[in-house]
């Protein structure tokens, strides 16, 4: 009896060592995946004239140790809504030339607080280095920005129609919920 | 027969294909347009229209796509410097009384740039003959001039810096939302006629988060003699928010004076835009007194409307307008009204409107219905 009772408990302790080895370190880094919403406001050279809209995005990242970090972030052009049509058009047209935003960052940030994500930004297929401040609220259950984006700094031209021109720096507000 | 046909068929066809419309709309803030200024020269809104304008014309019709200026408008314009329109409306009504169609409006416009900084925009205007009306003495009750030719808007404008602009001469006065419909209570109780273009001084400012217009007037001369008045306004519009919902908010002030009313105007107003919907309301409260009496009586008017955009290019609408007059002129009245706005191009667009009207006036009630549809023509 004392034989079977130690054999199943050392299966026990064998089969826990194993799940050790498997299953904690997955539960210490795993990748998050988030869903959420940039809103843009854009001035012009034409007084009290100003657009905004929204885009969705989706994002992953790797929680681990406390910390969050490989954030990757992706917006498809067809998600940029402004409220006409036709503006839809030419900022998935003549902005993002029908390419998806693209946003990545090896920055390492701890769960909750304040984060400076330090990462590179992909429109029209060029590449620019990009830093968002950025706030990560409850544990990394959400994660907020809001930040200035100067589009002569990532290479482009500010987007002109019939004799209203878009202001250079476009301020942003992101927020990004994990999905279950 | 064949011929007749083809002309009207050409007719159409230059219109659909090289003009832009004019459609003053308060419900533009459904796509973020919370100034008049991107799509008008006035910062009023209505009348002429800028090259963005006739843009964002094209682009939110049926039709849709880009404008473009055809050589023919290129070559009037002289570079830029002139900026020609013509527009016409043919309306037709059905009510229990009458039945007719008729032309309702047909203006030319113009605006010219003298400067980065000035331009001078005017509008000349057509009354139809049917609508001129005769006392039992043969005398027009109408204003004068309305049987001609007339100058509905005759406006220097000059900007000063970014926010500042300073504007002489004669048009509509800004108080209110602007709506299309003279008729509306709104516009009539608040003595808004067809032929009341007031000569004035404005001033205007068009901040980030807010305008104000300020305005002193005058009678034109093409009054009717009991409409003569001369007084000051403001307008003030507030933009609580222009990002997701839009929410503008505004208040109206007036003293005016003619030979023998005075009248104080206090009203608020408000634009609301949430998803697929904008909510437009106005209420003004008015007192009126008798010049040399103490007689006075005071004026509640106001308008709730909701449209639908979710189509860009075609918008239902339903509205509740309401008046009461109380003490001797003692009157109540109630507007109920539906209809659309369809947008065929940036050229041709056409109005259909329901309304059931309910007045009641010195105790003798009346009760009217009826739909005017109007087709909306803009050439360039």
């Amino acid at each position: 009896m004392n034989h079977i009772m130690n054999r199943t408990i050392n299966r026990f302790f064998s089969l826990c060592t194993l799940c050790s080895l498997f299953f904690i370190p997955l539960e210490r880094a795993h990748s998050a995946n988030y869903h959420g919403e940039l809103e843009y406001s854009v001035r012009t050279n034409t007084r009290a004239v100003r657009f905004s809209g929204k885009a969705q995005g989706l994002a992953q990242a790797v929680i681990a140790d406390g910390s969050l970090s490989a954030v990757s972030v992706r917006f498809a052009p067809e998600t940029f809504k402004t409220g006409l049509s036709l503006r839809d058009t030419h900022l998935r047209e003549r902005i993002l030339a029908d390419a998806p935003a693209l946003f990545e960052s090896e920055s390492v940030c701890a769960l909750e607080g304040p984060c400076l994500l330090r990462g590179l930004l992909t429109l029209r297929g060029q590449t620019r280095p990009l830093e968002i401040q950025a706030r990560i609220v409850s544990g990394g259950e959400s994660v907020e920005a809001q930040f200035s984006l100067s589009l002569s700094a990532q290479g482009l031209e500010a987007p002109s129609h019939l004799g209203v021109t878009v202001q250079d720096e476009i301020p942003l507000k992101i927020k990004f919920r994990r999905s279950r | 027969m064949k011929a007749r046909h083809f002309f009207l068929a050409s007719i159409l066809f230059a219109f659909f294909f090289l003009a832009p419309s004019a459609r003053a709309h308060e419900g533009m803030i459904h796509k973020g347009y919370v100034s008049c200024l991107a799509c008008h020269t006035s910062s009023i809104g209505g009348g002429h229209l800028t090259q963005y304008g006739r843009g964002i014309a094209r682009g939110s019709s049926l039709r849709g796509g880009e404008y473009h200026q055809g050589p023919i408008a290129q070559g009037l314009s002289l570079n830029g410097t002139l900026s020609h329109q013509v527009q016409g409306r043919l309306a037709h009504l059905n009510s229990e009384h009458e039945k007719r169609t008729f032309p309702m409006q047909a203006d030319y416009l113009l605006a010219v740039q003298v400067s980065s900084a000035a331009h001078l925009r005017t509008t000349l205007a057509r009354a139809p003959k049917n609508s001129l009306k005769k006392d039992k003495d043969g005398q027009l009750t109408e204003a004068r001039g309305a049987e001609l030719w007339f100058v509905r808007e005759l406006m220097a404008s000059v900007d000063f810096g970014q926010w500042w602009r300073v504007e002489l001469g004669r048009d509509r006065l800004s108080l209110g939302l602007r709506v299309e419909d003279h008729t509306m209570l709104i516009q009539a109780a608040n003595r808004h006629g067809v032929m009341d273009f007031p000569t004035q001084v404005r001033v205007i400012r068009e901040g980030e988060n807010s305008r104000h217009f300020f305005t002193a007037f005058a009678p034109a001369g093409s009054e009717l003699d009991h409409n003569r008045e001369r007084g000051g306004a403001v307008k003030s519009e507030w933009i609580v928010t222009n990002e997701g919902p839009h929410l503008v908010v505004g208040l109206n002030l007036l003293h005016g004076q003619t030979e023998k009313i005075k009248r104080s105007l206090v009203g608020v107003h408000t634009k609301l835009a949430i998803g697929h919907f904008a909510f437009l309301g106005q209420l003004d409260l008015t007192r009126r007194n008798l010049r040399g009496s103490d007689q006075q009586f005071d004026q509640e008017v106001g308008l709730v409307r909701l449209e639908l955009h979710a189509l860009e290019w075609l918008v239902p609408y339903i509205s509740h307008e309401w008046l009461s007059v109380d003490e001797d002129f003692t009157r109540k009245a109630k507007v109920r009204a539906g209809g659309l706005r369809f947008r065929l191009s940036e050229s041709v667009s056409v109005m259909a409107d329901y309304k059931q009207m309910e007045g009641q006036s010195r105790g003798r009630k009346r009760k009217d219905d009826f739909f005017i549809s109007q087709l909306v023509l803009n050439l360039f």
